[in-house]
């Protein structure tokens, strides 16, 4: 007989969103597999730190479980962060099985603190607008809302500004002109009612927004053997593949991109594949940072080309790359 | 007064100083950048997080100089009433309490901050590393225990401090 | 040990070393983190100790906070509120009570460009309360009148309180200053009537000061047009959406400095010390924060938030009926703890419930910022009170909070007002855009 475990499980976002559903039902498998011996305590919605400190938090204890959003720590997660690189990842599920049973090998000495469990990335989003952006070049002189650091730099090189703000902060900002611009996936476009201001939407798989479930060592370590097991059947590519269908589900219900095609109010734009090209060329030197950065942080011995690669192969044998 | 007070003092000084000129170089360069604003093409990369990393560390150098003038919010309701023998019992209790607060926060955040120099985190834009900031603002820390054992060290020998005059709930 | 007993047990040990004179924040931060390590264990614990400080202190959103102290600083001490006076009582103080009126109003004028309620209740101290002491004033309606007067400093925008609620709810800072105003102005003039009540009332001797002539009235009155012009500045920003509340303090506090340099009523070195002043009094509000934090993250691992939020749910009485209590409890609350520290520890357990009953997050702002500031005046812990004490040795306690109690009065006549007319708070902020 196992004793009884309660673990805290902390994240971000709201109770009710998909993702909270996503790790709830991540959480009951858990149990049931468990025989109700390890049960789950949820702190959603900032309870228990920052949105940015949720890793930290699993790795120091105080949740022993925490949801984090990979690009929320800049320069911390170099391997992980490869999603970040645009026009890459171009299927949420079958992507996010393939990053996360990648990731397995460079977890260890990237996210030495805690115990890795699965990684999975979010349908492509995109650029979105209240004018027109068609082509780089449209983006100089805008005032642009970055998803993550390395689109910050493309934005930046562009002649963009960059206009940090909150999503909270977001339809005041549009508002009041504020910004203009921004990352954002297709369905948060409608979840956050901003639907009548961003009108403008450039068609296009740019990025995926990227999470990770990581969980305290000794919260781990005071699990029995068959607990043990458990959790490790349950951290692994299949479920991150599971959790990216639940989260890409939703997405495609209602607020998807097709929903936009031939509404009144919106404006979508289908860049043509010699525009695309421009986007992609714009875009080439960040995977040449990312190979440098990379090799800087020590985090692996191999080749960060081979590593780039690596995934580069996983994906494309399972469809899940961005076409050319 | 002892060299340690006098080092006290001047560094204290020097600390307000800085903490001060931090607030208005953020200060300045939000309203620089409301005012250019218009203007095309013009841009301050990093402000957002420059600010914010800034303000953190003026403000915990001015907890330190808090530390110093021993100016908190505190409630003086039950020590207004008490005869003198206890009111000093309770400052050396306030003064420890807070010694002991600020030595534990100075003592974890050291190893706090060296993760995150490990780490890497860095900001947008400038991709300056985060963690300088953060000692910067440890060092504020730091100085206001060594202000706080200094206080409570000196309430053991019988010292009396100037501001135990009075001054009930300053702000 | 129940979580049950360990939230109960650390709720005493606060009070305890609260009464014992240890600063608030570092009261709550202690706590926090001996009920966080029974729970969670001791590493965890320290490690939140260790974290919880630097995030506060490096929060974007909190970055307004020392800017508007900074503007307030820089007005008071270039004698823009002492001009204030001089022009209030040129227009009021022939009157009965008219130097009291004059208090309450120049509050008004103060509190549009402070947003802390103690910095209004210490400038008027100096600046009001002898002039009314000269003209035979007894000290408990002297007193009174700045204590009471100083709370509007927390609901005429800008505010702290408003900013720091705003924080902690996620709730757009500009919607719940502009949300501020009309409760603001409902409230001075409540002040008024009430300073007229008790002179009509208690008719105490007071010398009456000589009417002024109507050209010495425009002439006093070409003394605050900086406030005027500072004050439409950063509101009418806010409100015409030309830049964010953060921004907008950074405006206020360079309008301010650039308005008293220009007027020659500040020089480098006041600019210094305002700016060491703003440092000092902001990190003591952070202290509190960060202290409210841990202790936040304590009583959320206990989950009591949720219990007390199904405790109150559970009682079936209504909305109103539900609200009606919160508002209640908050009230008594507020006779024993300090305006910080009730803001941040009950607005994680009452937000929620307030959002379950369908209530406007901005309304309730207002509700709750107006409740904590009756709690500032009222006894036993009413810190106006006391600050006014600091300012005024000479005068008991006992004294100030007898002169306070006809603005309690009309503060709770006020509090039931916009408790039943949501509107008057809500219709500015829903016309913004
Ligand atoms: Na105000
Ligand atoms: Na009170």
């Amino acid at each position: 007989q196992d004793s009884q475990v309660t673990l805290r499980l902390a994240h971000w976002v709201p109770p009710g969103n998909t993702n909270d559903i996503g790790l709830h039902i991540w959480a009951d498998a858990v149990t049931e597999a468990s025989g109700g011996s390890i049960q789950f305590q949820f702190f959603p919605g900032q309870q228990l730190g920052k949105a940015a400190d949720h890793y930290n938090m699993a790795r120091d204890g105080i949740s022993d479980l925490s949801w984090i959003a990979v690009s929320y720590s800049p320069g911390a997660f170099p391997i992980a962060g490869v999603t970040e690189l645009p026009f890459f990842v171009g299927d949420a599920v079958a992507g996010s099985v393939e990053i996360s049973d990648w990731y397995e090998e460079y977890a260890p000495t990237e996210m030495p603190d805690v115990k890795f469990c699965m990684m999975y990335v979010s349908t492509p989003g995109s650029i979105h607008s209240t004018v027109p952006i068609r082509v780089p070049d449209d983006l100089k002189g805008k005032r642009v809302r970055p998803v993550n650091e390395r689109l910050s730099r493309l934005v930046s090189t562009l002649g963009g500004q960059v206009f940090q703000v909150t999503v909270p902060e977001m339809r005041d900002g549009l508002e009041r002109g504020l910004f203009d611009t921004t990352f954002f996936r297709w369905k948060s476009i409608v979840d956050f009612h901003l639907t009548e201001l961003l009108t403008y939407h450039l068609d296009m798989p740019m990025y995926v927004s990227h999470f990770a479930l990581v969980m305290n060592r000794s919260a781990y370590e005071r699990l029995s053997d068959d607990q043990k097991a458990v959790i490790d059947d349950h951290c692994n590519g299949a479920w991150a593949g599971k959790m990216a269908a639940n989260w890409a589900g939703e997405e495609a219900e209602d607020g998807g991109r097709d929903a936009y095609y031939g509404q009144e109010s919106q404006t979508v734009y289908a860049p043509s594949k010699d525009e695309i090209r421009q986007w992609k060329d714009a875009a080439a030197p960040l995977t040449e940072q990312w190979i440098s950065e990379v090799a800087a942080s020590g985090h692996t011995r191999k080749d960060p080309q081979v590593v780039l690669e690596e995934l580069r192969n996983r994906l494309g044998s399972a469809g899940a790359l961005v076409e050319d | 007064m002892s060299s340690f007070s006098r080092l006290m003092r001047a560094s204290v000084g020097t600390v307000n100083i800085l903490a001060a000129i931090l607030l208005a170089t953020v200060t300045l360069l939000t309203f620089v950048m409301v005012v250019l604003r218009p203007l095309p093409g013009v841009h301050v990369p990093g402000v957002f997080d420059l600010s914010r990393l800034m303000l953190g560390v003026s403000i915990f150098w001015g907890l330190a100089v808090a530390c110093y003038r021993g100016s908190h919010i505190r409630v003086d309701l039950v020590y207004q009433a008490m005869p003198r023998v206890v009111r000093k019992a309770m400052d050396l209790i306030a003064d420890t309490a807070f010694a002991v607060f600020l030595l534990l926060m100075s003592w974890n955040m050291a190893g706090y901050i060296l993760h995150e120099m490990r780490a890497g985190l860095k900001t947008y834009e400038l991709n300056l590393p985060v963690w300088p900031f953060y000692a910067l603002a440890w060092l504020g820390g730091v100085m206001g225990c060594a202000i706080m054992i200094g206080r409570v060290t000196a309430r053991l020998a019988g010292r009396k401090l100037a501001e135990d005059e009075g001054n009930p709930d300053e702000q | 040990m129940s979580s049950d007993a360990v939230a109960l047990l650390g709720f005493a040990g606060l009070f305890l070393l609260i009464a014992a004179r240890v600063p608030v924040g570092v009261a709550l931060a202690l706590v926090g983190t001996a009920g966080f390590a029974s729970i969670a264990g001791i590493d965890p614990a320290l490690n939140l100790l260790a974290s919880s400080p630097l995030s506060a202190a490096t929060d974007y959103s909190l970055g307004l906070i020392p800017m508007f102290i900074l503007m307030g600083v820089v007005t008071s001490r270039s004698g823009m509120s002492g001009e204030l006076f001089a022009a209030a009582s040129a227009f009021l103080g022939h009157r009965k009570g008219g130097l009291a009126m004059a208090t309450i109003a120049t509050c008004g004028g103060f509190a549009a460009i402070s947003g802390s309620s103690l910095a209004t209740a210490a400038t008027m101290s100096k600046i009001a309360v002898p002039e009314m002491r000269r003209h035979g004033y007894p000290d408990s309606i002297s007193t009174g009148t700045v204590a009471a007067g100083g709370t509007l400093g927390i609901l005429i925008p800008p505010s702290i309180a408003l900013s720091i609620y705003g924080v902690l709810t996620e709730q757009d800072i500009g919607k719940l200053f502009i949300a501020g105003i009309v409760p603001g102005l409902i409230a001075m003039v409540f002040y008024l009537i009430a300073v007229a009540a008790y002179f009509t009332i208690s008719k105490p001797d007071v010398t009456l000061q000589e009417r002024a002539s109507w050209s010495k009235r425009l002439h006093a009155l070409g003394g605050i047009w900086a406030i005027v012009i500072l004050f439409l500045f950063v509101i009418g920003g806010i409100y015409g959406g030309f830049f964010t509340p953060t921004e907008a303090a950074a405006m206020g506090a360079c309008g301010a400095i650039l308005l008293s340099l220009f007027r020659g009523k500040l020089n480098l070195r006041g600019l210094l010390d305002s700016l060491i002043e703003s440092v000092t009094v902001s990190a003591g509000i952070l202290l509190i924060l960060i202290g409210a934090h841990i202790f936040g993250y304590f009583l959320t691992i206990t989950q009591s938030p949720q219990k007390i939020a199904a405790l109150l749910l559970g009682l079936e009485l209504g909305r109103w009926g539900t609200m009606l209590l919160i508002v209640a409890f908050l009230l008594l609350l507020g006779c024993i703890l300090d305006t910080m520290a009730m803001i941040v520890l009950m607005i994680p357990i009452l937000f929620p419930v307030v959002m379950q009953l369908g209530f406007d997050p901005i309304w309730f702002g207002v509700i709750f910022v107006m409740a904590v500031e009756l709690g500032m005046i009222t006894p036993p812990i009413g810190i106006n009170a006391f600050i006014i004490r600091a300012m005024v040795p000479d005068v008991p306690v006992q004294t100030i909070f007898r002169g306070i109690f006809p603005f309690i009065v009309v503060d709770i006549l006020r509090l039931l007002l916009v408790f039943f007319v949501p509107a008057l708070a809500l219709f500015l902020p829903n016309s913004m855009n």
